[in-house]
């Protein structure tokens, strides 16, 4: 432990009192987002905020970022026994052949990345992003591996990166939460809401999940028959009876509740204002190509710049589909993948220009990626679909924004796109980088659990400083 | 054994010099290890505070700091305090009355015993170890699909109401299976260990999940009953406590012995209902035992008479052709027998000569044959299956020129049909047919109008058999039809067709086999033995059996290997099952399998679970354990604030036989818990942190206690125990909106919407939002204790959720409905059963001004106010206007009084 541990040590005091219901004012500024600034940081932060596109079931990096031409040359070929021999896959049960992208690829901007036809508005933004080409991860299907990137373990219970946000750096907001999770795609990622889950941290710490459907946030509403009026009229009510039995009992407890209340009814009428994305203008409509009144992956981008803007901390989307195995329409790299690109990529490049433009980008952290890759290898190569299986050894994230080296590609994969060439980086190095950007030193943004100091990265990681600029 | 973990230590401390983590002296031995020892308490300068031992403990500590204990709480306020403790639910104003009032000095040792006893008891208990039981009704993960294993609750609410003691309720979760000759119930138990999570994702490396399931298996058992958190062993030597990663894997290998994480499921009636099971089951022998001795040969001459004056008959067919050139011949029992050419489709005309009489019904036979495939009753060469696709009946009159005339068939009914072949299928013309699995059966076929024929007109039946499998013909069948079907007396909708078979015959010619066939349908369907068979189909509700997942061991055992920084593919040295060196001794009498280690942490050598376990206790009533890291009593945990006290609970509990009941009883007894809460004035404003228990504990309710104080003061709590889980009301899209399997809640009817929390359907990728509002866990892993968070969410959930305001209108309608209807009084009713206790008059005024101005505001809205009072039902004539504005002011009312900060916290 170094000297930020006396920090965390009162953090840690500080929230077993709330656990306890006697420190409860500490945590209602906790909550307020008082109690916790920037002075609070293990070091100077390069980013203050965080949106994260977590594009669920495994893009293909092979058909968007990571061009191979020796790849496509040996479409076909039978691939070299050491990619399968020994290998475990989630599907691949027999040697398979290499498969080639169907897709044009070209290079764009100063910085000369490669992007593939389908990413046709992220080519405006190329300058801007960092690409980490040389990903790999320890889990090969879908719930775990999506658990492991967001909460650096593949087993159920332990806080995600948003929650871990939440307790090293409070919100910055007073009527919205520090976390925040957007869903689009036909369902929800395969983790379930384990991924924005608090695990063993205090519940505050979890992932709010502003919903396209009914209240967005749950039970926000004011039930029918009750108007502002009369909701206020009651809560002065309930106010002055918990005054009341605060003056008789002395409880701590019962001031923070009367400021949750507050704060309850605070959010009542931000959130609204906060998902009114009607009321943006003709032009932001155009350029994220959002349609008001319609839930999607758009939408979503539009809503986290509106909640960035508004002091949230972390601001997480899921859009699920990528999971392109050949072996349905639903799953296939020609219709599905392109189709998820079509979804997506506009409104991804909207979000990078709309943060630039309001000089938001420069300590806003963006990392786009999904849980693990797409093999080189076909899981499906002939019939009407064509496909690749999930791929732990080599994939593509991208990172934009606060601290981060714009411009860039870090990392390589072998000719084939099979494994790491140059300058691995794991998922716990990546979460480390993320925590460090954010300002906190990932071995000691800790949390004593069932007797031990649990991290994000678990006993490893390593912040990758080769690509903070 | 002692200088290993002095050692151990030692090196620890050393390779972590300069670093201010470990302040501890490498010499002295842990305190958790060491023996329990009983100090008594010196003499104390208080004499009158203390009412035992516990007290004296308390008091000593206070003395040394100087402080007074607190004043004893308002007995209003005690009672509620230990009615939530003891049961989750507020006590009623009944409860509290009868209490304040009884001025007995065991009042309040009486008011203990009641609660100790009732299944509310139970309930609660059961909540609290569910949580470390990590009791789930999903597997986890993607797909999270539902698993069943409620009967492993009803087992520990069981266990809880008969007062189980807490050895037996330890060897039974760990290992039941394994006891010699376990009950059922024993084996229910087991369920504790198969709520380990499991992903069943496509794809996924089944031996990853299993692995990651014994390791749970390892840690959760560790964490309950050693209080020591193993975790890190898993993948290295444990840094601070006295294990090793080879120890840990001996630990593993008592679990790695288990069918696989996907394994045993086991079928047994709900222990709640085994103590009755017994009984019930001679009474049902009894009473079948009358049914079987009744005569019936009266019964038989009366049927049969009530069938022919029915106008049942059966046809003697003459003429039955098929399409596809077969043969159809009459047999003397008058049924039909098909033979010969089988082509892939075969259509069945039968005409026949009706004698006169009213028509209403045909019944149809399907019968075996030896002659048929497989003995029948159809003709396919597999199987001696048959698929009637349509069956069709016409009418005409006498002459052969008169035309034919469909007859509309309303509905069919038959003894027997496949779940996916239903006999209804043959009332259309498309491909779906009726087919019994090679079984005899008979079908009715009902017309819409019976008809009223002439002697000699003629009645035409096709049966077609066009579905998609061929050579599907009927083999064997005979065709009835009457005059009158369904007469409800006899409690039977047709006559059984085999019966009336049987009975036409001369009796000599009838075998002993058709006449016990005859006669025990006659006795089910005799009047005089229908309350006979009420009573049995009742007492047999009362054995309902279900399907549970329990733990079973392999019989060929795996080989445990260490598993190389805790993961599955890189497997060590060979280990076999052990205890860590430096904890208690193994006796060798003990078989080296689950069973013996139950045995071993239940053994009267370990000094960790009886201070683990009455810790938690403690922890219960008072907010927080004596050791705050109930769930880590190592070298990392903190250390006991009272470790005498600690001390003297875990030698009580192991004293009085493990009798968890005592141990509560004890500890609620004490002067200690019956304290008042209030902040004295001196200590306001300050640090108000309390570990030395010189006050009474206050806290906020569990997530299952927000839920049931709500439903229960509002009157609409349904108390039935124990069964499959529930599914209260939810909003749409919480749970539909995870990637999963069973993805649509289905809200349950009525009542079942408001049964206890702990009952609702915990889906661990999408629990139930209110309930994780308050911190309840997802239950993926062992928690022995909650946070108690206090979030706007919580706000939001107790003032908006429909659930809650479905509670508050319930809660309006017992304050409007008081006896006299006075208003006053009502306010006072909701009050009190909100908080036990009478509203100030401050309290009072503020409510009657909220009164007032909300009847005021929905006097002058008519449908805001329909809309609050009755949930937006359209309501009763206009004139009812003032009533629904008064209505919709006491739900207001109630609503506040939901949310009170008293409501939802302990005092």
């Amino acid at each position: 432990m170094n000297q930020h541990g006396l920090l965390h040590n009162t953090r840690r005091q500080f929230l077993s009192q709330c656990v306890t219901g006697m420190g409860a004012l500490a945590m209602a500024s906790l909550c307020d987002g008082v109690a916790v600034n920037r002075a609070d940081t293990h070091h100077p932060a390069r980013a203050k905020r965080m949106i994260y596109l977590h594009m669920a079931g495994g893009p293909s990096q092979l058909d968007l970022f990571d061009h191979k031409p020796v790849l496509s040359q040996r479409h076909g070929e039978l691939c070299p026994a050491e990619f399968f021999d020994g290998k475990r896959f989630a599907f691949i049960k027999s040697r398979p052949k290499l498969l080639g992208t169907p897709f044009r690829f070209g290079r764009y901007g100063g910085s000369g990345a490669s992007l593939s036809e389908h990413a046709p508005h992220l080519r405006r933004v190329v300058d801007d992003l960092c690409f980490v080409k040389s990903m790999h991860t320890d889990q090969f299907n879908h719930a775990p591996a999506q658990l492991f990137m967001q909460t650096g373990s593949a087993i159920l219970g332990r806080p995600s990166l948003g929650a871990w946000l939440s307790y090293g750096l409070g919100s910055e907001s007073r009527e919205l939460p520090a976390f925040v999770v957007l869903v689009s795609g036909q369902r929800g990622p395969s983790g379930g809401t384990a991924l924005w889950g608090n695990g063993f941290l205090p519940s505050v710490h979890q992932g709010v999940r502003l919903r396209s459907q009914g209240d967005p946030v749950l039970f926000l509403a004011n039930p029918a028959g009750i108007g502002g009026a009369e909701r206020r009229m009651a809560l002065d009510s309930l106010r002055t009876l918990n005054e009341i039995r605060l003056r008789q009992t002395g409880q701590p407890e019962i001031a923070t509740r009367i400021a949750q209340y507050e704060l309850a009814y605070r959010m009542q009428r931000s959130v609204p204002d906060l998902m009114a994305v009607d009321r943006e203008p003709e032009h932001i409509h155009k350029l994220y190509g959002t349609e008001p009144g319609k839930k999607s992956y758009a939408n979503n981008c539009l809503l986290a710049r509106r909640l960035i803007e508004r002091g949230a901390r972390f601001v997480q989307l899921y859009h699920w589909g990528w999971d392109s195995h050949g072996s349905s329409a639903g799953e296939n790299l020609r219709y599905s993948f392109v189709e998820r690109c079509r979804q997506t990529d506009r409104a991804t490049t909207a979000l990078l220009v709309d943060l630039k433009q309001r000089g938001l980008l420069e300590d806003t952290l963006v990392v786009w990626g999904g849980e693990f890759g797409r093999t080189p290898m076909a899981e499906v190569f002939t019939g009407k679909y064509i496909g690749r299986d999930h791929h732990q050894h080599a994939f593509t994230m991208w990172m934009a924004g606060g601290g981060i080296k714009p411009g860039v590609t870090y990392g390589a994969t072998d000719p084939l796109g099979y494994g790491v060439s140059e300058d691995p980086v794991h998922v716990h190095d990546l979460q480390a980088t993320i925590l460090h950007l954010m300002g906190l030193d990932h071995e000691a943004l800790t949390y004593r659990f069932q007797g031990r100091d649990f991290r994000l990265t678990d006993v490893h990681g390593r912040v990758v400083s080769e690509i903070l600029g | 054994m002692k200088v290993d973990v002095v050692v151990r230590r030692a090196i620890v401390v050393l390779s972590l010099v300069g670093s201010a983590l470990v302040p501890i002296h490498a010499e002295d031995p842990h305190w958790a290890y060491e023996p329990v020892r009983v100090v008594p308490v010196g003499p104390l300068e208080n004499q009158a505070w203390s009412r035992g031992p516990i007290d004296r403990y308390v008091l000593q500590r206070l003395e040394t700091l100087q402080r007074e204990p607190a004043r004893e709480a308002p007995a209003a306020t005690l009672l509620r305090r230990v009615t939530l403790d003891l049961t989750g639910l507020p006590p009623t104003p009944l409860e509290v009355a009868s209490f304040v009032e009884d001025a007995a000095p065991d009042a309040y040792e009486r008011v203990l015993d009641r609660l100790l006893r009732s299944p509310a008891y139970a309930e609660r208990m059961a909540t609290w170890w569910l949580d470390m039981a990590r009791y789930a009704d999903t597997h986890g993960y993607e797909g999270d699909g539902a698993r069943q294993i409620w009967l492993y609750r009803d087992w520990v609410i069981n266990a809880f109401l008969q007062g189980m003691p807490f050895d037996r309720f330890s060897i039974d979760q760990l290992a039941g299976d394994l006891v010699p000759e376990p009950t059922d119930t024993q084996r229910v138990a087991t369920g504790f260990h198969r709520n380990s999570p499991f992903c069943y994702e496509g794809g996924t490396d089944l031996e990853q999940f299993r692995v990651e399931a014994v390791v749970d298996r390892v840690n959760t058992t560790m964490t309950v009953w050693m209080g020591s958190t193993f975790g890190c062993a898993q993948c290295h030597d444990h840094k601070y406590d006295p294990v090793s990663q080879e120890e840990y894997f001996q630990l593993y290998a008592f679990f790695n012995n288990a069918t696989e994480a996907t394994g045993a499921r086991f079928t047994a009636v709900s222990p709640l209902r085994q103590a009755g099971a017994a009984a019930l089951r001679a009474r049902i022998a009894r009473l079948e035992a009358q049914i079987a001795g009744h005569d019936v040969s009266d019964f038989r001459q009366t049927w049969m008479e009530t069938q022919q004056h029915r106008g049942l008959r059966v046809w003697k067919v003459r003429d039955a052709r098929s399409s596809g050139g077969a043969s159809i011949d009459r047999l003397a029992d008058h049924s039909l027998l098909v033979s010969g050419a089988n082509p892939a489709r075969d259509d069945y005309e039968i005409v026949y000569q009706w004698e006169g009489g009213r028509f209403a019904a045909l019944g149809l036979e399907v019968l075996h044959h030896p002659s048929l495939p497989k003995g029948g009753p159809g003709r396919y060469e597999q199987n001696g299956n048959f698929g009637l696709s349509t069956l069709e009946i016409s009418v005409s009159g006498p002459q052969p020129q008169s035309p034919w005339q469909t007859v509309e068939v309303a509905e069919a009914f038959a003894s027997y049909e496949e779940p996916q072949d239903k006999v209804a299928n043959a009332l259309n013309l498309q491909q779906e047919c009726w087919c019994t699995n090679q079984q005899e059966a008979q079908a009715w076929f009902v017309l819409r109008d019976p008809l009223m024929l002439a002697a000699g007109s003629r009645i035409r039946v096709r049966l077609r058999h066009a579905s998609k499998w061929e050579r599907h013909g009927i083999g064997r069948f005979r065709i009835w039809s009457t005059g009158e079907p369904g007469l409800g007396e006899l409690g039977e909708m047709f006559p059984a067709l085999n019966v009336v078979a049987i009975l036409t015959k001369p009796a000599a010619t009838r075998t002993p086999k058709e006449v016990d066939e005859a006669d025990s349908y006659l006795r089910n369907v005799d009047p005089a033995q229908q309350l006979l068979h009420a009573e049995v189909a009742r007492s047999k509700q009362g054995l309902r059996t279900a399907e549970t997942m329990v733990m079973q061991e392999r019989a060929k055992p795996r080989q445990t290997r260490v598993l190389l920084a805790g993961s599955h593919l890189n497997p060590g040295a060979s280990v076999a099952p052990a205890i860590p060196a430096a904890w208690h001794a193994w006796d060798d009498r003990w078989p080296r399998n689950r069973l013996g280690l139950a045995r071993w942490l239940m053994s009267k050598g370990n000094p960790l679970v009886g201070r683990v376990t009455s810790n938690r206790i403690w922890a219960m009533f008072f907010g927080q354990g004596i050791v705050t890291t109930s769930e880590d009593f190592g070298v990392q945990g903190t250390p006991p604030s009272h470790p005498r006290l600690l001390d003297y609970l875990a030698d009580y509990f192991v004293r009085t036989n493990w009798n968890l009941q005592t141990l509560q009883r004890q500890i609620l007894m004490s002067s200690t818990y019956r304290q008042s809460s209030d902040i004295p004035m001196a200590l306001r404003g300050g640090d108000t942190s309390d570990r030395w228990y010189g006050r009474g504990p206050a806290f906020r309710l569990a997530a299952e206690s927000i839920r049931d104080v709500a439903l229960s003061v509002s009157g609409l709590l349904d108390r039935q125990i124990g069964g499959a889980g529930v599914f209260p009301y939810q909003p749409p899209g919480v749970y539909e909106q995870i990637h999963s399997f069973n993805t649509a809640w289905k809200t349950s009817e009525r009542g079942q919407q408001y049964r206890r929390g702990l009952y609702t359907w915990w889906k661990r990728t999408a629990p139930y939002p209110s309930m994780i509002a308050f911190d309840a866990p997802r239950r993926s892993v062992c928690v022995d204790r909650r946070p108690r968070t206090n979030t706007p969410m919580q706000a939001l959930v107790t003032l908006n959720d429909p659930v809650f305001l479905r509670c508050a209108r319930g809660l309006a309608q017992r304050m409007r409905s008081t006896d006299d209807g006075s208003f006053t009084v009502g306010l006072r009713i909701g009050f009190r059963l909100c908080t036990a206790r009478d509203p100030t008059s401050a309290e009072m005024e503020e409510l009657t001004r909220l009164h007032a101005r909300s009847f005021d505001k929905y006097r002058g809205q008519p449908a805001a106010a329909h809309t609050l009072a009755e949930g937006g039902i359209a309501a009763g004539p206009r004139a009812n206007q003032v009533g629904v504005a008064e209505m919709a002011a006491w739900v207001t009312v109630a609503n506040v009084l939901l949310n009170l900060d008293e409501t939802l916290m302990k005092y």
